[in-house]
């Protein structure tokens, strides 16, 4: 009888192993697992044997039988994993995409190039304490020019030609008269540091002004200020923004409401200094006019030159946009077409 | 202000090159660039004399003309009647290259070979003196043979100051040489001004009467006869050219050169012209007239300063001079009017009459009263020399109230107080005394040093004791300022609230896929019509500007929707179709209060064209009305704005049945629409726009920045979806406040997700879906709850809407 379980088990086997072989996807792998291992397979038909068995011999053939179950689950698990490789690879290729095709575009909104100046120099200030304030575009002839030392027929009214709504009001010609302003809503508390952007309008129209541009105004009022700190925070200043290598110039000159005055020039920022077209040679760019504020401001604002000193400084954002931005015409910062300022 | 150099070097000596004093003078305050005015000149020009000039055989207006040039003599063709025997003329040899690029070749004219030209100065490129048509005539001490560039200054460098407005000291020679002094520590030289007087008393001839002494400080004059009226020496006429000024005659070049020289205007009226012999310098009356030297007849009024004769005015004081007495080549007796008059009323008077001059200029900086003597004595002094002639005896000098010397007490302290570096007291003194400044006295305090410093009358720039420091910065050098940081109380940088909210909603419209853009604050009115704004409109009461410089930049914006048009218009006609783009800006409305308008911030967006961009597998599909009320509800949610609401309307600029208010909080803010298709077929849009504004206060006002925390929900939420059909009439936002307020606490969401009209569905009618999340707190929800509370919608969708839901 023994030689019957082992023929029967060694029938089984090589049925199995036929069968497996000749298995050539999953599916055909899983009809061939329900045949012999599934419940009502072949291997549960012959366990229903074995009650037919003498006793004795019926572990053998439990045993034997196990063992083909067990190999057979391997062999299964195996070739499934074999299948499963060839499938994939198969299903790998029909999914390959081209890498290459351009991605789906998604719209990017920009900020307006003197938005992004601004700002940038609204940060420098702001992290070194200055408050950012604003002040109205329609100014009292007082606050634009009257209280900043330039009286009506004042020959300095000539450097900034203005619009005006009536004979008191214009559109201011500069952020420098929310220097009073600034000074008037905070005296006599000390200190005042605050930088002021806005727009500024002027008659003027070509290249290289607009009639209407930005500035930024910077004031600082506090005992003890002196032009020497001027000279530090602006040089803090032009490095933040310029780069580390940046030096600067300070040339005397003359505002109104400034004594003494100084006109600020950086190391240019296309050649280094060593002169090109664009500093005209020089090796400098004129940035930024600045200086300690005049006494009389100081009182007309509130506080006493003989206590406080304080230092005043404006530049134009345009300028500095068009330097580091290389744009040579102030006109396209108006023109809005958008192809230029998607660039930015 | 020109300076030529060499001419400078006149009054200070200078051993600094011209490059190097224009540094100097621009790190002192004056901004200075050198340049050369007039064209280089070759070596191929020489020195010739006239030898003999004979008739051109064949020409009857030439003449052949032998010229002396050193070692040769040669025979050139020429033109010009100008010339005799013995006379010193330019000779362009052959291969000298003209100014204006043309070479000297051997040339035949009318059958006789030229060897060379003889040179006019427009040749040359020089504009001398009107009188001297024809060849230019060298009156110079020079030999034939000499290179005339050795002779002339055409190799002259100019320095070209860019003065500041406060100072008119430095629009003279004088005054720039008095800085050069300062700078490089010389001393200044004034140039001779002593005079020869003879013959008639002055007194005898004339009398000078001021009778507006606020406006006139000082008048002096002088008389001369018997000059004779000529072109300037050439030397003269050389250092006026390369100032810029046009040689006339000797006398015209002299005051000219004077003023230059000195920063004082003067004038010279023809002697015999003036009524009565008298000068009146007064207020003109109403209606008065003169005709200027420009040949322009002006109405004068009583705030116009005149010099009059007794008769009638025969000049503008300061300003220009009358035709009535100018000087004319048969004159014989000139009065100079050398003055000083009050800026302001010069400056007005000028602009008025649009006369701008080099004199204006000057008296409108302000004209030191103290100088005019040295400078009447100067200029008649010159005259003399070169136009020969007699200066009467005596000066006629009417200085009604003297100036006060002016002191400024100046503190050791406060220099370093504002330089933030001290001085030493020598290096003060030093500094004062190289400006020509008097350090009268110097007082020793308990701490300190102060001096008393007497200001020269011609720095009227100088008041006040910055001042001086100033000065004392700029010339000790700027440089040398040291470097260092404000101490003192730390002060926060923050931004404020509105700026923070600005950030925020650019920020939210940037990730929207919006560019943003900065267009003028002045418009032009007629864009309003342009739009059909109703003639009711508040925005068409406009803030205007007085002087506007064109009708498009003429009154401040009342809305930013019309620039932002033609910002679409002009992109159009460049070829970008797809627009997203947004403005926050001000505008401006006249105030009834106030002086000053008022200003308010405006957020304007315009959208044209499709959506998404398109690619490869989805083309673009045009935008609607819902993208742009997408991405303001967007905008809305980034601001943490609850309780929005889109209210129909039929608006201006808008689609009657496509725009609609906004409300935040029951308040409106602004709007939202299509552009009205007649509008979009007027500005040519080829496509729809899609346009909103809104106010920034009420957002600002409604903003959260800091939203509050809602913990995480313990229990699963359950989604229904449901579709109604409902009347094409009913209101998407009637339905959702319906399905709100009845779906009750447990409704966490509702959100519309389709419209559908099709076959299954009555043609007037839609079918209308919505996703319903259900949640409780505290349990987790069951399905017949949530179906007692669909049914309880559905009910009253039923009654309000004669909704009926429709069945899947």
């Amino acid at each position: 009888m023994q030689e019957n379980i082992h023929e029967k088990i060694e029938e089984l086997r090589s049925q199995f192993q036929q069968s497996i072989n000749g298995a050539l996807d999953l599916e055909a792998l899983e009809k061939l697992r329900i045949k012999f291992l599934g419940k009502k397979g072949e291997v549960t038909a012959l366990m229903r044997t074995v009650g037919r068995l003498p006793a004795e011999e019926r572990p053998l053939f439990g045993k034997l039988l196990n063992e083909f179950k067990n190999a057979a689950e391997e062999m299964l698990e195996s070739r499934k994993k074999q299948l499963k490789e060839k499938d994939a690879s198969l299903r790998w290729e029909k999914e390959r995409l081209d890498m290459t095709l351009p991605g789906k575009p998604f719209q990017l909104g920009r900020k307006h190039p003197l938005t992004l100046i601004s700002e940038e120099i609204e940060e420098i200030f702001s992290c070194m304490g200055f408050q950012i304030v604003e002040g109205p575009e329609v100014e009292l002839d007082y606050y634009n020019f009257e209280a900043l030392n330039m009286p009506k027929e004042h020959p300095a009214r000539d450097m900034q030609d203005s619009f005006y709504i009536n004979s008191e009001v214009l559109l201011r010609t500069h952020t420098s008269p929310m220097q009073i302003r600034a000074m008037e809503a905070m005296a006599p508390r000390l200190p005042v540091r605050i930088i002021c952007p806005g727009k500024v309008f002027r008659r003027d129209d070509d290249m290289t002004h607009s009639p209407m541009f930005h500035q930024v105004e910077g004031l600082v009022v506090d005992k003890g200020i002196t032009m020497a700190d001027l000279k530090g925070i602006l040089l803090l200043f032009t490095r933040e923004m310029f780069g580390e290598g940046r030096e600067l110039r300070f040339r005397p000159s003359f505002f109104p409401f400034t004594e003494p005055s100084a006109e600020v020039d950086i190391s240019c920022i296309i050649c280094g200094g060593s002169g090109c077209r664009t500093c005209g040679g020089t090796g400098w760019l004129e940035i930024l006019g600045s200086g300690m504020v005049h006494p009389r401001v100081l009182e007309v604002s509130g506080y006493n030159p003989e206590e406080v000193t304080g230092f005043a400084f404006g530049m134009g954002i345009e300028r500095i946009a068009m330097l580091k931005y290389g744009i040579e015409d102030i006109r396209l910062f108006y023109q809005n077409d958008l192809r230029m300022l998607q660039q930015y | 202000m020109k300076v030529p150099y060499n001419w400078l070097r006149d009054y200070v000596e200078i051993e600094l090159l011209p490059e190097e004093l224009a540094e100097r003078l621009t790190m002192a305050g004056l901004e200075t660039g050198a340049v050369n005015v007039f064209a280089p000149l070759g070596e191929k020009f020489v020195a010739g004399r006239i030898e003999s000039l004979r008739q051109h055989p064949y020409a009857s207006n030439l003449q052949l003309v032998k010229v002396d040039i050193g070692n040769e003599f040669l025979e050139v063709v020429c033109g010009a009647k100008n010339i005799k025997k013995g006379d010193m003329v330019p000779v362009a040899l052959t291969g000298a290259v003209l100014p204006g690029g043309a070479v000297i070749r051997e040339a035949e004219i009318k059958g006789i070979v030229s060897p060379g030209m003889l040179c006019s100065g427009e040749e040359l490129g020089v504009e001398i003196a009107e009188g001297e048509a024809g060849i230019m005539l060298l009156d110079i001490k020079c030999s034939p043979g000499d290179k005339i560039i050795d002779l002339l200054p055409f190799n002259e460098p100019v320095l070209e100051i860019d003065l500041t407005p406060n100072r008119g000291d430095c629009l003279g020679m004088l005054g720039i040489a008095r800085e050069v002094a300062a700078i490089t520590g010389k001393k200044i030289v004034l140039p001779p001004n002593e005079v020869q007087e003879e013959g008639k008393e002055i007194d005898e001839l004339a009398a000078v009467e001021i009778k507006d002494p606020d406006l006139c400080f000082r008048y002096t004059a002088r008389i001369m006869e018997g000059f004779s009226i000529k072109p300037s020496p050439l030397k003269m006429q050389f250092r006026l050219l390369a100032a810029g000024i046009r040689s006339i005659n000797n006398l015209v070049d002299v005051t000219n050169y004077v003023m230059w020289e000195t920063g004082f205007p003067m004038h010279a009226f023809d002697y015999d012209k003036l009524a009565g012999g008298k000068i009146i310098v007064r207020r003109a009356k109403q209606g008065e007239e003169l005709v200027t030297l420009d040949g322009v007849k002006r109405i004068l009024d009583p705030n116009v300063l005149v010099i009059a004769d007794t008769r009638e005015p025969v000049g503008l004081a300061g300003v220009m001079g009358g035709e009535n007495t100018e000087i004319t080549a048969e004159t014989n007796r000139l009065l100079l009017e050398v003055a000083s008059f009050k800026p302001v009323n010069i400056r007005m008077t000028a602009r008025k009459m649009n006369l701008p001059s080099e004199a204006s200029q000057r008296y409108e900086k302000g004209v030191d009263p103290e100088g005019a003597i040295f400078v009447q004595n100067r200029a008649v002094r010159l005259i003399n020399e070169i136009a020969g002639g007699k200066i009467l005896r005596g000066i006629i000098d009417k200085y009604p109230y003297p100036m006060q010397k002016r002191e400024i007490t100046l503190r050791k302290s406060k220099v370093q107080e504002i330089l933030g570096y001290s001085l030493p007291e020598d290096r003060i003194k030093e500094i004062l005394t190289g400006l020509s400044l008097v350090v009268k006295k110097k007082d020793i305090l308990e701490h300190d040093v102060s001096f008393h410093v007497e200001i020269p009358s011609f720095r009227n720039d100088l008041h006040i004791e910055v001042d001086l420091i100033e000065e004392l910065a700029r010339i000790n050098g700027y440089d040398k300022i040291p470097i260092t940081l404000p101490t003192g109380v730390l002060t926060s940088g923050r931004r404020s609230f509105e700026q923070r909210v600005i950030s925020k909603i650019k920020e939210t419209l940037l990730s929207c896929g919006l560019q943003e853009v900065i267009t003028f604050s002045f418009i032009n009115p007629k864009l309003f019509d342009l739009l059909q704004l109703p003639s009711d409109d508040i925005r068409r009461n406009t803030v205007k500007l007085q002087n506007p410089l064109t009708e498009d930049q003429s009154v401040l914006r009342t809305t930013l929707i019309p620039e932002l048009l033609k910002l679409l218009q002009y992109n159009f006609n460049h070829q970008t179709q797809n627009q997203f783009i947004f403005e926050i800006g001000k505008v401006f409305f006249p105030s009834e209060k106030n002086k000053l308008p008022l200003e308010k911030k405006f957020l304007a967006l315009v959208l044209s064209g499709k959506k998404p961009l398109g690619d490869w597998q989805n083309p673009p599909k045009p935008l609607s009305f819902y993208e742009i009320k997408g991405i303001l509800e967007t905008l809305m949610q980034s601001l943490g704005i609850k309780e929005t609401r889109w209210e129909e309307a039929s608006l201006p600029l808008l689609h009657p049945a496509r725009g609609c208010k906004i409300l935040v909080q029951g308040k409106e803010i602004g709007f939202a629409g299509c552009l009205h298709p007649f509008l979009q077929e007027k500005l040519d849009f080829k496509q729809e726009v899609f346009l909103a504004e809104l106010m920034l206060e009420p957002l600002l006002e409604a903003c959260t920045l800091i939203p509050k925390f809602r913990s995480l929900p313990r229990f699963p939420s359950v989604l229904r979806d449901a579709a109604f059909i409902v009347s094409r009439k009913v209101k998407a936002e009637d339905l959702l406040q319906t399905i709100r307020t009845h779906g009750g606490e447990l409704l966490e969401e509702v959100v519309l997700f389709d419209v559908y009209e099709g076959k299954q569905i009555p043609e007037d009618c839609l079918s209308i879906a919505f996703a319903m999340t259900f949640r409780h707190p505290d349990k987790t929800l069951t399905d017949e709850e949530i179906d007692q509370i669909l049914e309880k919608v559905a009910i009253a969708l039923q009654e309000k809407f004669n909704a009926t839901l429709r069945k899947s």
